[in-house]
């Protein structure tokens, strides 16, 4: 067992301290499927993901196997993927089309409600049989928002919005994107790190690594032309932290470039270039500017426990992941796209999420290495025990490369974990509609 | 960065492969595999023609188009060029230090084109080994040379198709397939 406390959060010097025991030890793990995974809403998938009536994906949410699909009157539906029978995966393809899920091992087949619809030699059951007993088992809640299917193990939690807090109006930025609707293209990264799934939080929304971990795909923009200055500079693109609330935190900012190759990733030209600068001016005139300027700047977005919502090179990755055990992760990851992407623009969208994106991409495997390195350095946690997470906590500025974000989420990990209740570091506001961030953005951010 | 041929991973060209080709293509690919596990980078990327792609498709669309679909890698020459030089410098930090690998080629086949290009298809598999790691990447090459160069061709397009179901438990790939 790990000794207590787990987290000191030390507001008076101020000190932030993480225990690296939480990393390795078989009983926070325990702990973390009870308190964690087992009472939070998790990310299931997108609704573009099962555009059609018995589409289907399987995957992993908390632990569990569940197929996610669309019932013949198109409503989305998720179901453990499990015989009620005796138990089998009844779907093993990651996706596929049927209007039944049919279980081998003897034959019972349920149709995408869930309803027990067949199965050989029902007369020997006897007259009391009740198929309607054995439809296939669904998570205690199922719920979307602007597109993205969340469910919850537990009856006992408050709905989704509520849930998702300030949150919420980070998935709007992301999901009014599109006129015709953001959607998941196909394909998925199906990765691991060999490193505890909460450095995957903190490092999916950590503005701090950027320069150094991230040196080589900088220095990729530079080769190409790209003006850095466009986008690190002060003013250009305020960059800040957000505690959303609930354990939510953002990094992002409003883009003060007037549009042209914001962000991260090569810059746009010609006819992509052109679209893109249209779709701007036609969300400027749906939205106003002062959104429009948010939705093209760039946002990493974590959703307590494990859902990355990133914007950063004109691509958006979605990125959900999982213990297997203390030091190894699994990770899956989606690009979301605007469905109405000129072919152009798709083009250098693909392009550049490709750069930055995925284990094979000029970043994130040195995201994976930094990972594994930490974890391998957690060995030696009984001599080395702590974490250092206070950047940035002395002062009353909250920039993206400090360190609030992190707090939020290990805050909320400590609260559900040992019950201790850590007063919110900066004041913070819930849902807030389309006026701004939550909060103000510092004039010197 | 557009008409491209898209050699799908499963699709061949009509008609047998030419044994004599096919042969020269399998001691250059001898020499491909060599470049690569000697880290000789440098060498290697200059058997690519400015307008080539180096292309590795997701686990889970091996027979993806990269306009369409997510994929692993889809670089120009520009960004295999920074690849390359990451890997070089020390920046690309799962490589640094460098891992030891070995690429094992067979299978190999070469079919004279029309146009005066060369298809190939060949399956590989590369070992790559870090401290206590073994990563093992099994696939199928397939490749558009064009004759030239000082090897005698050039590559136009490479695509890597992983024959793995998932990249797991490997995590990433840090190397060049």
């Amino acid at each position: 067992m790990i000794p207590r406390p787990y987290v000191i959060d030390d507001r008076e010097t101020p000190r932030f301290r993480v225990h690296r025991g939480t990393m390795v030890d078989r009983d926070v793990l325990e702990d973390e499927r009870r308190n964690i995974f087992d009472t939070s809403w998790l990310y299931v998938g997108h609704e573009s993901e099962i555009k059609a009536p018995h589409d289907f994906r399987t995957r992993n949410v908390g632990g569990r196997p569940i197929i996610l699909t669309r019932n013949a009157d198109g409503d989305v539906r998720v179901f453990v993927n499990s015989c009620p029978h005796r138990g089998m995966q009844i779907e093993t393809r990651g996706e596929g089309h049927g209007r039944f899920l049919k279980c081998f091992y003897h034959g019972w087949s349920f149709n995408t409600s869930g309803d027990l619809v067949a199965l050989p030699g029902e007369e020997s059951y006897g007259p009391d049989f009740d198929r309607h007993n054995l439809c296939l088992a669904q998570p205690a809640k199922v719920s979307s928002f602007r597109g993205f299917v969340f469910l919850s193990w537990t009856d006992d939690i408050v709905d989704l919005e509520t849930y998702l807090g300030g949150a919420a109006d980070i998935i709007d930025l992301f999901a009014d994107q599109s006129d015709t609707g953001m959607e998941v293209i196909g394909g998925s990264h199906l990765y691991a790190a060999k490193a505890n799934w909460k450095l995957l939080s903190e490092n999916s929304m950590d503005g701090y690594h950027a320069l150094t971990t991230h040196h080589r795909y900088l220095a990729m923009l530079k080769e190409s032309g790209k003006v850095l200055s466009t986008v690190f500079a002060p003013g250009s693109a305020p960059n800040v932290a957000y505690d959303l609330g609930n354990g939510h935190a953002v990094i992002g900012g409003a883009d003060g470039t007037g549009g042209q190759n914001t962000g991260l990733g090569r810059d746009l030209a010609g006819e992509a270039l052109e679209h893109q600068l249209a779709r701007r001016a036609r969300f400027v005139a749906k939205f106003g500017a002062d959104w429009t300027n948010r939705m093209f700047s760039g946002r990493n977005l974590v959703i307590f426990p494990n859902l990355a919502l990133v914007d950063l090179i004109m691509g958006i990755t979605v990125r959900t992941y999982y213990p297997v055990e203390p030091g190894y992760m699994e990770v899956t990851a989606w690009s979301l796209q605007p469905s109405d992407d000129e072919p152009a623009l798709r083009q250098m969208r693909q392009e550049n999420f490709l750069t930055f994106w995925g284990p094979a991409g000029l970043a994130t495997p040195d995201d994976i290495e930094a990972l594994e390195r930490c974890q391998r350095g957690f060995a030696a946690h009984q001599v080395a025990p702590w974490n250092d997470i206070s950047r940035g906590m002395s002062t009353a500025n909250k920039p993206f490369t400090d360190e609030l974000q992190m707090r939020t989420f290990w805050r909320e990990w400590d609260r559900r974990m040992t019950g201790t209740v850590h007063p919110q570091e900066v004041e913070q506001t819930g849902r807030s509609g389309r006026i701004g961030w939550p909060g103000q953005i510092p004039a010197n951010a | 960065m557009s008409q491209r041929a898209l050699p799908l991973g499963s699709v061949i060209p009509p008609g047998s492969p030419d044994p004599e080709l096919s042969r020269r293509v399998e001691l250059w690919l001898y020499e491909d595999a060599e470049l690569l596990d000697s880290w000789q980078l440098r060498e290697w990327y200059a058997r690519f023609t400015p307008d080539s792609e180096y292309l590795v498709p997701a686990t889970d669309r091996p027979e993806g188009d990269p306009d369409l679909h997510l994929f692993f890698v889809r670089d120009d020459w520009f960004l295999l060029g920074q690849r390359v030089d990451a890997m070089l410098n020390g920046t690309a930090w799962a490589e640094s230090p460098r891992s030891v690998t070995r690429h094992i080629v067979s299978n190999v086949r070469a079919w004279p084109m029309p146009d005066g290009t060369i298809e190939i298809a060949a399956n590989f598999v590369v070992y790559r080994s870090a401290l206590a790691q073994l990563d093992v990447y099994p696939g199928a090459y397939r490749m558009t040379l064009v004759a030239g160069g000082a090897s005698g061709f050039e590559i136009r397009s490479r695509r890597s198709t992983l024959s793995l179901a998932q990249l797991r438990p490997a995590g990433r790939v840090s190397v060049i397939l």
